[in-house]
């Protein structure tokens, strides 16, 4: 039992960790949070090592592993949701309540796909050319890796 | 360390399983989160599918095989009501109490407790 503990207090450190550290950059989010999770467990590997602590190491890194994939999860839902956006966006208006048209013209419409727009700029997967958007080669090489594992999920469209 | 050996089965050993098995089963949710509900990605894969440049009202318009941008508000929002957290009063959307402020809430808390300057 002590390594699940153990494991799990280490998982725990690493959320506080990503909290911290989101603070302090202007790195993307999500990257950082992938990170910082392999860097914590190796941290938590060297730690062991170092202090001679008597632990399984399967034992420890799947409890470690469980919390980290766990906060990913949550992470991903509190930093990219569309629907919890929505439940936000009602909660802050007086009466909590909105016309539909102006929560889809608003934030789906506007703030969220310009947001996403912004982000494939940012990423370098497309450009702003003379016609609109084009693609660049990091952006052509992310979309047909979807499109085969889509191919491969059986999944027809996504969005 | 050592490697986890053989013995009769503690409470540890079905924790650790289990957490095994929820850890495998969240990766696996994750990327099928992405590739079935990928909002970027969508707008990469339409791009690909274009013959040129696209401006941003035309990758709006082909949005997801043609369907447009307005079927993410409608997908979601059917989410949230059948989840019983928003509710549909002629045109007007209102957030349901408790559910629905619970989760604004909860929301609110983990935006505040991770820093992130912008979500969504």
């Amino acid at each position: 039992m002590f390594e699940v503990v153990f494991g799990f207090a280490a998982g725990l450190a690493y959320v506080c960790s990503v909290a911290l550290v989101l603070r302090r950059t202007t790195a993307s989010p999500a990257a950082l949070a992938i990170v910082l999770s392999l860097v914590d467990y190796f941290l938590l590997l060297a730690l062991v090592l170092l202090l001679d602590i008597r632990a399984a190491f399967w034992a420890v890194s799947i409890a470690y592993w469980f919390v980290a994939v766990s906060f990913l999860m949550l992470f991903g839902a509190v930093y990219k949701s569309v629907s919890l956006r929505m439940v936000l966006d009602l909660y802050e208006r007086p009466g909590r309540s909105a016309p539909e048209d102006a929560i889809k013209a608003g934030y789906v419409e506007a703030d969220s796909f310009e947001h996403r727009l912004g982000v494939m700029l940012e990423a370098g997967m497309a450009e702003q050319v003379a016609g609109g958007y084009s693609l660049l080669p990091k952006g052509m090489r992310v979309a047909l890796v979807a499109a085969a594992l889509q191919k491969a999920f059986a999944i027809e469209r996504s969005g | 360390m050592y490697a986890a050996g053989s013995g009769p089965v503690v409470l540890s050993d079905v924790l650790l399983g289990f957490m095994a098995m929820a850890a495998a089963t969240l990766v696996y949710l994750e990327i099928w989160a992405l590739l079935s509900r990928g909002y970027t990605l969508s707008l990469l894969l339409a791009l690909l599918r274009a013959d040129g440049p696209m401006s941003p009202e035309r990758l709006a318009a082909v949005y997801r095989g043609g369907e447009g941008l307005g079927w993410v508000f409608r997908h979601r929002l059917s989410g949230l009501v059948k989840a019983g957290l928003v509710e549909r009063k002629d045109g007007t959307l209102v957030l349901k109490a408790p559910a629905g402020v619970t989760v604004a809430v909860a929301y609110k808390v983990c935006i505040g407790f991770l820093g992130l300057k912008r979500t969504g």
